[in-house]
């Protein structure tokens, strides 16, 4: 499914944050990405969802080469991709229900299915009855599970979180957690960067650590 | 696909519009004073251009005929005169109608006539108006060497300055509306590209969830387009009105000061403010959206 061959990024400013870096992720794998801030994580995630691009080495991911990747060739690649963040990234002016929607309306879905699929996916993550609302006037646990509904709604083979419980209490934290891990059960990749330890601990996914833009560690899945 | 995306384009513009209603509002705001000011400054222009005609078509040459010439002599320099380039009109005065004007007394004409030893001293007189007044000199050259003319007057003191005064008003219209248009499209510009920047998050989540580029730069187009167009109307009723009524005050009460009161004028500018509050609204909005397309 990931691919990344000697990868180096190099900043426009100097700043060295992956140097050397290989990793292979199989489908259907939870991988936690895990290491101090500034170690490179949220750069290596920036190249799964291409927002960055690797200065050197090959980033190959679900049989995109994203070293070779057009800017045309950029929202084609990122709608067979979910992606959520810390700070959930919503769209301000528009209802949960509408959120979801997009990502669906700018693929060109019929109405009637796009319908269909986030009525679907409010309920999966439990917000059938906040579809109405505004991001302004959910908590942040209600946000990240629109961004996960609204990453999931197309189906994505992956799904690439960045701290998406960086902003949220424990118990609010596990709910989300137990939601990606539901999705990653029913065939989803999923590649979390994180900080919170007691969530890496408790999962026993794999998990990669990071340090100075090298990876610095592994530690498998361990099977129950 | 094209339709739902136009449809998409439209409605989200229409959303937006609606749901950011007090940036929209500001924006027309801005954009219905930036085109106030552009209009007034083209209707300067048009004004400062028909005083200047104006007082331009009010120079013309009178050329004397010498008395030797009977009146088929007459009528030969008349046709001349007409057939030299830049002559708009040429009109005769017979010595009959200048001694008529001069005395239109018969009684006092009479006895002047009998002063002078019977014959009409007046001389035939050609008053020819040119199309252009920067020509009228050269015109008066050109009749002053015909044969049978002895005498040429054309205001040659007031000629000179009145073309330096009217050439100045022009470029000082034309320099206003410069300006002004300067000013409209960095009032309009600013206006848009604030607008577009504190939605910066939204265009990056757009391409974040793959939406393509015309699909975020779309919605911002037609934004753009409609505040406007809106904010043209706004200043169109505002210049229309106040224009009317000012140029029917002047030609009322201030009736040597020559005013462009035809409707067309009026409406051309009225054209050119929506021209330029649409396109200006249009094209800053998507210039500036593009910045942030930048993969």
């Amino acid at each position: 499914m990931i691919s990344l061959k000697n990868v180096s990024k190099i900043y426009a400013n100097g700043a060295r944050a992956l140097h050397n870096v290989d990793l292979d992720i199989a489908a259907g794998e939870f991988v936690f990405l895990v290491g101090q801030s500034g170690a490179g994580k949220s750069t290596l995630i920036k190249l799964l969802y291409r927002e960055e691009t690797a200065t050197r080495g090959l980033v190959m991911v679900n049989k995109f080469n994203l070293m070779r990747l057009r800017n045309y060739q950029i929202p084609a690649y990122r709608r067979r991709i979910g992606v959520i963040f810390q700070d959930f990234k919503l769209l301000p002016n528009k209802s949960v229900f509408e959120n979801v929607s997009f990502a669906q309306q700018v693929i060109g879905k019929p109405k009637r299915e796009r319908k269909a699929n986030t009525d679907k996916m409010l309920a999966l993550v439990g917000l059938s009855h906040k579809a109405r609302s505004f991001p302004g006037e959910l908590s942040g646990g209600e946000q990240q599970r629109v961004c996960i509904a609204r990453a999931m709604v197309n189906n994505p083979l992956l799904l690439v979180a960045d701290e998406p419980t960086g902003n949220l209490d424990e118990t609010t934290a596990w709910e989300i957690m137990r939601l990606l891990y539901e999705l990653n059960r029913l065939g989803t990749t999923v590649v979390m960067a994180t900080h919170a330890m007691y969530i890496v601990n408790k999962m026993q996914k794999r998990v990669v650590r990071v340090e100075r833009g090298r990876i610095a560690g592994e530690q498998p899945e361990v099977r129950r | 696909m094209f339709w739902n995306s136009l449809g998409f384009v439209l409605k989200q513009s229409f959303v937006s519009l609606y749901r950011n209603f007090w940036l929209t509002f500001a924006s027309i705001l801005t954009s219905m004073l930036a085109l106030t000011l552009l209009g007034f400054a083209l209707l300067f222009l048009a004004n400062a251009d028909h005083f200047a005609r104006a007082m331009e078509s009010q120079v013309e040459i009178a050329a004397f005929i010498d008395d030797a010439a009977d009146d088929a002599g007459v009528a030969d320099i008349m046709q001349a005169i007409r057939e030299l380039a830049g002559v708009a009109d040429v009109t005769l005065t017979t010595k009959d109608e200048g001694l008529r004007t001069l005395f239109p007394d018969a009684e006092a004409r009479a006895r002047y006539l009998e002063d002078v030893g019977g014959i009409n001293p007046v001389p035939n007189k050609l008053t020819v108006t040119a199309h252009e007044a920067e020509a009228v000199a050269d015109l008066a050259q050109q009749i002053m060497e015909m044969a049978g003319v002895y005498r040429v007057n054309y205001g040659e003191d007031f000629l000179v300055p009145l073309l330096r005064l009217t050439a100045s008003l022009r470029w000082v219209g034309l320099a206003v509306v410069g300006a002004f248009a300067l000013a409209t499209m960095l009032l309009i510009s600013l206006n848009i590209k604030t607008n577009v920047q504190t939605r910066e998050k939204e265009v990056q989540i757009m391409r974040l969830v793959g939406a393509e580029n015309f699909l975020i730069r779309g919605p911002f187009f037609f934004e753009g387009l409609l505040i406007g167009l809106l904010g043209a109307t706004l200043a169109i009723i505002i210049v229309g009105l106040v224009y009317t009524w000012l140029a029917e005050y002047i030609t009322a009460n201030l009736v040597f000061v020559p005013v462009v009161s035809d409707r067309a004028a009026l409406y051309s500018v009225l054209e050119i403010m929506l021209l330029a509050g649409m396109t200006l609204g249009a094209v800053t909005s998507a210039v500036s959206v593009r910045r942030f397309l930048r993969f």
